[in-house]
């Protein structure tokens, strides 16, 4: 069911291609731009890495499995409204096992104790295996406390990861200073290049966010409820899932006094959101233009297009210098 | 004749009913001696120290932006007014002429901010009001009245008390209310800048025949291994009777 005025637009077009010729420079040039620029655009996955050193983490656990710490010798409050509780101490072999979805928050101030805080809304913070078969259950909040001067510790964790805290009154731990780095796949192949890297600045407070629709997570059987997000800022958007381990030097033997807790962690994510003291922040997040100059691959096949380019101008060049030459020598006979 | 008879009483009975209140709100305006707010947006506007942020209501009918419901002991006297966002960037203090008023009612504030649009962006748990009796001049205040804003009008009935708790643990307790004599925790806002206050505690008012005038709350924080000292402060409630 073609209607005349279809029939005369294909004419057209046909028309176009004919008179030039389908491989005319300018539909080439054209071809390699759109080529080109698609494979800029396309999605790619990008792995953030933050190395820091910071006073203060806190992350909401995703995977306990992942986040299951030896604390031995540690001692225990079970009762925010008592300060002067007197701790339990926990014997050898005492591992943490929280619940999935609970905040938990470390501090450290220089190698002063480690501190552990977990909680929740409602429900079970986790509970503690004793190592002798008996276990200590948890309520909506405990502080575990670790003195960390004889041997250095390592809390592996997977989770959602709020590094610092954004300055105001009050605040007396903060990030000390560190980077992130941003790992993004290289074009058609499995290798990765670094894409950027920044500095963050003593103070900052630092998250990690997917540019996706928050997704429903069922609460069901979950023994630690936390309620979403207060006051979300942009409903477009949900907390990346990271994995990471926080590294704490003991007081004694080769302790670095200044690294209260050095945390690394690895997480896909689309920009990390900075907070900073006295300017609006700023978000990181890698342009796929930038991608011209870090991608070795896209750089290679964008030199490889503009030489193929630069060839066909000097073919067509070539092509009419001959033709006007042969004019010439065509009006001299 | 008897259906016209019909229609009316179905009318009259509508009016009496209605769930909406018509009626004109009485106006503060700024202190002739301060005619200019007071106010400042900027990134970098130092915050003050203080505990308690704003004390405000949710569920309850205004007509303009902002209202007061003061006591009406301060007919005519003078009430001081404090805004703050949550991201610390909005600070302003003033205050304002209550007019004449009687027991329940309802004042609205003519805020005339050059900030207004911006502010009316900020979401209902993103601005804490802080109003007291007096003017602002006065060093210490310990008793608060609600204020409300039209982005709070549609939530449940809750007292709202808005904190800076220095990033500790928070809950609020109701001291003075055999009904309401709970210890609940409060609710940390984990996203976006949170200079001017990070948590916001709520208090169900939905059983206002049990509640006590004024309220008495007590804020409890605790910092890991160290408890802070206690705030304590009395909340003026709304005479809603009238």
């Amino acid at each position: 069911m073609t209607t005349p005025l279809m029939k005369e637009g294909l004419k057209r077009v046909l028309g176009i291609f004919s008179r030039g010729g389908f491989l005319r420079k300018e539909w080439l040039l054209l071809l390699m731009v759109i080529l080109i620029m698609s494979l800029v655009f396309y999605p790619r996955e990008k792995i953030f890495t933050i190395d820091v050193s910071t006073e203060v983490v806190s992350f909401r656990i995703s995977d306990p499995k992942y986040s299951e710490w030896d604390i031995s010798g540690a001692s225990l409050q079970k009762h925010f409204f008592e300060e002067t509780e007197k701790a339990t101490l926990l014997p050898d072999d005492s591992h943490l096992e929280p619940s999935k979805g609970v905040t938990v928050q470390l501090q450290r101030h220089g190698v002063s104790p480690i501190y552990i805080k977990l909680t929740c809304d409602a429900g079970s913070v986790g509970r503690i295996d004793t190592g002798d078969g008996e276990y200590i259950e948890l309520g909506e909040w405990a502080l575990i406390s670790i003195m960390g001067d004889v041997k250095p510790e390592v809390f592996s964790f997977r989770g959602m990861l709020d590094i610092g805290d954004d300055i105001t009154t009050g605040i007396n731990s903060i990030l000390l200073g560190g980077s992130i780095s941003i790992v993004e796949e290289k074009l058609l192949t499995n290798g990765h290049y670094i894409a950027g890297q920044e500095t963050l600045n003593p103070g900052d407070r630092v998250q990690l966010w997917k540019s996706q629709e928050p997704t429903s997570v069922s609460i069901e059987g979950t023994a630690c409820i936390n309620s979403k997000t207060l006051n979300v800022v942009k409903k477009s958007r949900e907390k990346s899932d990271v994995d990471g381990f926080i590294r704490t030097e003991p007081v004694n033997n080769y302790s670095e006094p200044l690294n209260a807790l050095n945390l690394v962690a690895h997480g896909k994510a689309d920009y990390a959101e900075v907070n900073r003291f006295g300017s609006a922040g700023y978000e990181i997040k890698v342009l796929p233009l930038t991608r011209f100059v870090n991608d070795p691959i896209l750089a290679i096949l964008l030199g490889a297009v503009t030489a193929l380019l630069l060839l066909l101008e000097l073919v067509s060049k070539i092509r009419s210098f001959n033709d006007s030459k042969n004019k010439g020598n065509d009006i001299h006979d | 004749m008897d259906r016209v008879r019909k229609f009316g009483l179905i009318g009259a009975l509508l009016t009496v009913f209605s769930p909406i209140v018509y009626s004109i709100d009485l106006v503060a305006t700024l202190d002739p001696n301060s005619p200019i707010l007071n106010e400042v947006y900027k990134d970098d506007v130092p915050v003050s120290g203080k505990v308690i942020a704003g004390v405000g209501m949710s569920g309850l009918a205004v007509n303009g932006e902002l209202a007061l419901f003061p006591k009406a002991e301060s007919s005519l006297g003078f009430a001081c007014v404090q805004v703050m966002s949550r991201d610390g960037r909005y600070w302003a203090e003033n205050t304002f002429v209550l007019p004449e008023i009687d027991l329940g009612d309802r004042v609205q504030v003519s805020y005339p901010s050059k900030y207004n649009d911006l502010l009316n962006e900020y979401d209902a748990d993103d601005l804490a009001i802080l109003s007291y009796s007096g003017r602002c001049e006065k060093k210490k205040v310990n008793n608060f009245m609600v204020t409300t804003r039209q982005k709070l009008v549609d939530k449940s009935s809750a007292l709202i008390v808005y904190v800076n708790s220095s990033r500790a643990d928070t809950y609020i307790r109701v001291m003075n209310d055999p009904s309401k004599k709970v210890t609940k925790k409060c609710r940390r806002i984990t996203e976006g800048r949170r200079t001017g206050y990070d948590t916001i505690c709520r208090v169900d008012m939905s059983e206002r025949a049990t509640a006590v005038n004024p309220v008495k709350l007590g804020i409890y924080r605790r910092k890991f291994n160290k408890s802070l000292k206690p705030v304590q402060f009395l909340v003026s409630l709304p005479e809603l009777n009238s």
